[in-house]
């Protein structure tokens, strides 16, 4: 069985990386003003650069050891850290989607509580509080101290 | 020399303003706490309180950056020196001695020699910047599109050999950061570029939203795992934070003597805090009468390291603000901060806004004063924000990180790639692969092909270009060098491997 080490894992997603990249390229349409170089050179030059590195990374030989081996998540171990990442992102693109139509306090207030339910549980009260508190407080600070303009959505202050 | 002192005055004319000192004064406290978090350096520090710079002028925002970047400096010794947890990568070196002195009831001297030695190395740095800056910018005035291309060349090479020693593994990572940095509009073409038909990447994907991604929210991520530590602090086994004259003796020559060696190294690109101060650390042990005591909780092992971090620190301010290339993420992101508030940083920066330019460097001045006069005092209170639960502050930087990268361009879409560069730049942490090499490519890529593209239309596309011009030459000569050094390295590091 091929090992899977940090130098091949690395090797073997630059060379798709820059196969795709190379093939992407390729597809470019021609520059349609005077450009003797055109916008195509410089792509190629990084796809060839990544098919290079990344066939020398993947065909390196060396022992797999416990130092050199490739786990960028250990299902066995790590189940709660993979959860706890997985639902961040989704509260992040969550709040991505709501951040415009429902406005800057709420949205952030949610996020906010949201992953203070990730880091703390469920200490409801506690969380609520901490996350209203902050979408206050930098409410506050961007846009009533720091005038930066920020989304209202729903609320009308 | 007049000119130089007429622009310094300049500059202090422009920072010595109140609201300036006063978010020297927030900017330091700040970085300070941001700094003193586990695995959070000065570059997420600044990342992570980029919106607090929305609104400000070009010169407080990048007066409040500095002053948090020196105050991040600083956190991470306190960790160092309290938790044996550094802040950053830079003050590694400090957890060897300063940690051990605290365990020896001499927590209060470790941290007051952090504070000293800190202060009187970007003191001594920011007087070789004020000499420095303006030649560097002259000299970059002079560069056309090869020589400019032939730097950001070098300074990438750099930053993948002398970085880290992942040679091969730095090379993908800065061919990752080529790779995103040419999705968009080519700006010499107007071809669309990569963008898989989707209109919000037209503009290409903003650097700071990756760069944010990958130090800001990886981290976070990284730090899921340790959220349910929590450190207890003794505030009062501190003691007083002060050094005795005897202290005063030792510490004293290995200062002025880490210094101007730190600051050369830190000019350079790639070279980050973590190197310098090793270097300082094994410069002073081997001078050293008692080499034995190193490790032990010698002072001068405090002492050496913090001088040699901050004037590196200091000087990688010199690249960035006159010359536009940043030698280290943090000033990286800083860069992508100015650019955002409408600041070219680069030699022109010193011809068209020379107030900005000097009053960032006066400010320099101000912000070593403010954070030995306000940390060495507040130490022992400031350190109590230690014990504060890893489980508020991730949420908390997680927040500022989203807030900060929509207040970039009003895009709640750039969540998604905020998102993205938060696994991307975790996995890549969990695959070893260095960091800065893609940073240093999200911000440069595009300089880097225009000038190559500029260059090579004056010879009607043929490399010789690069030929004619000597400083051009000389650079890529470096780059060259530099990489054949490296892989002679590595390859006798895996052969000394071997024979083990």
């Amino acid at each position: 069985m091929v090992a899977l080490t940090k130098n091949r894992v690395t090797g073997l997603v630059s060379l798709v990386l820059g196969v795709i990249y190379f093939f992407a390229t390729r597809n470019l349409p021609e520059s349609a003003v005077a450009d003797p170089i055109g916008p195509r050179a410089f792509p190629y030059i990084i796809a060839a650069g990544m098919v290079i590195v990344g066939l020398i990374l993947a065909l390196k030989r060396e022992p797999l050891t416990e130092k050199n081996k490739a786990v960028i998540f250990d299902l066995a171990t790590e189940k709660e850290l993979i959860i706890d990442i997985a639902y961040t992102c989704v509260a992040g693109i969550i709040f991505g989607l709501i951040l415009e139509p429902v406005g800057y306090l709420i949205s952030t207030f949610l996020f906010m509580t949201a992953m203070l339910f990730i880091t703390y549980g469920r200490r409801i009260v506690f969380n609520i509080s901490i996350g209203l508190l902050f979408a206050v407080i930098t409410y506050v600070l961007f846009f009533v101290l720091l005038e930066v303009s920020l989304p209202r959505g729903i609320l009308t202050f | 020399m007049e000119a130089v002192f007429s622009n310094l005055m300049l500059g202090f004319a422009n920072a010595l303003t109140l609201t300036n000192i006063v978010w020297v004064v927030i900017g330091s406290f700040l970085g300070t706490l941001v700094g003193m978090l586990p695995g959070v350096g000065p570059a997420t520090g600044i990342a992570i309180l980029i919106p607090v710079s929305y609104g400000m002028d070009p010169t407080t925002a990048m007066i409040t950056m500095c002053a948090i970047y020196y105050g991040a400096m600083f956190g991470g010794s306190i960790a160092s020196i309290m938790i044996n947890t550094p802040g950053d990568a830079s003050s590694i070196v400090t957890c060897f001695d300063g940690y051990k002195m605290a365990q020896q009831g001499r927590a209060g001297a470790a941290l007051a020699t952090s504070a000293i030695a800190s202060f009187i190395g970007g003191m001594i740095a920011c007087v070789m910047v004020v000499i420095l800056a303006g030649p560097a910018a002259s000299l970059a005035l002079k560069f056309g599109p090869a020589e400019m291309f032939a730097l950001i060349l070098f300074a990438m090479t750099a930053a993948i050999t002398l970085a880290e020693g992942k040679l091969l593994r730095g090379c993908v990572s800065l061919f990752i950061g080529l790779l995103v940095a040419s999705i968009g509009i080519d700006g010499q073409s107007g071809v669309i570029r990569f963008t898989m038909g989707i209109d919000a990447m037209q503009d290409g994907v903003d650097f700071l939203v990756a760069i944010i991604g990958a130090y800001a929210i990886s981290e976070v991520f990284n730090s899921f795992a340790d959220m349910n530590v929590v450190y207890n602090i003794n505030t009062k086994a501190i003691g007083k934070v002060m050094i005795t004259k005897e202290d005063w003796k030792k510490i004293w020559l290995p200062i002025v003597r880490s210094t101007p060696i730190a600051f050369f190294l830190g000019c350079l690109p790639g070279i980050g805090g973590s190197m310098t101060s090793l270097i300082a650390y094994t410069t002073e042990r081997q001078l050293s009468k008692n080499p034995e005591n190193f490790g032990k909780g010698d002072i001068v092992g405090v002492a050496a390291p913090e001088a040699a971090n901050n004037a590196s620190a200091t000087a990688s301010i010199i690249p960035m603000l006159a010359i536009g290339i940043p030698s280290s993420g943090t000033t990286a992101v800083m860069l992508g901060a100015l650019m955002m508030l409408g600041v070219q940083p680069g030699p022109m920066l010193f011809e068209m806004h020379p107030e900005i330019a000097w009053g960032v460097i006066a400010s320099m001045f101000i912000g070593n004063i403010v954070l030995v006069f306000m940390n060495m005092p507040m130490v022992p209170y400031i350190a109590k924000l230690l014990a504060l639960p890893q489980k508020l502050l991730i949420p908390i930087i997680i927040c500022l990180a989203f807030m900060g990268t929509y207040m970039m361009n009003y895009s709640a879409f750039d969540f998604f790639f905020l998102i993205i560069f938060g696994l991307v730049g975790y996995s890549m942490q969990k695959l070893d692969i260095p960091i800065p090499p893609l940073v240093l490519a999200l911000i440069l890529g595009d300089t880097l092909e225009k000038t190559f593209r500029q260059a090579m239309v004056a010879k009607s596309g043929s490399l010789t270009v690069f030929l004619d011009k000597p400083i051009a030459l000389f650079f890529i000569g470096l780059a060259v060098i530099s990489l054949l050094y490296s892989l002679w390295q590595s390859k006798k590091a895996s052969a000394g491997a071997a024979e083990v």
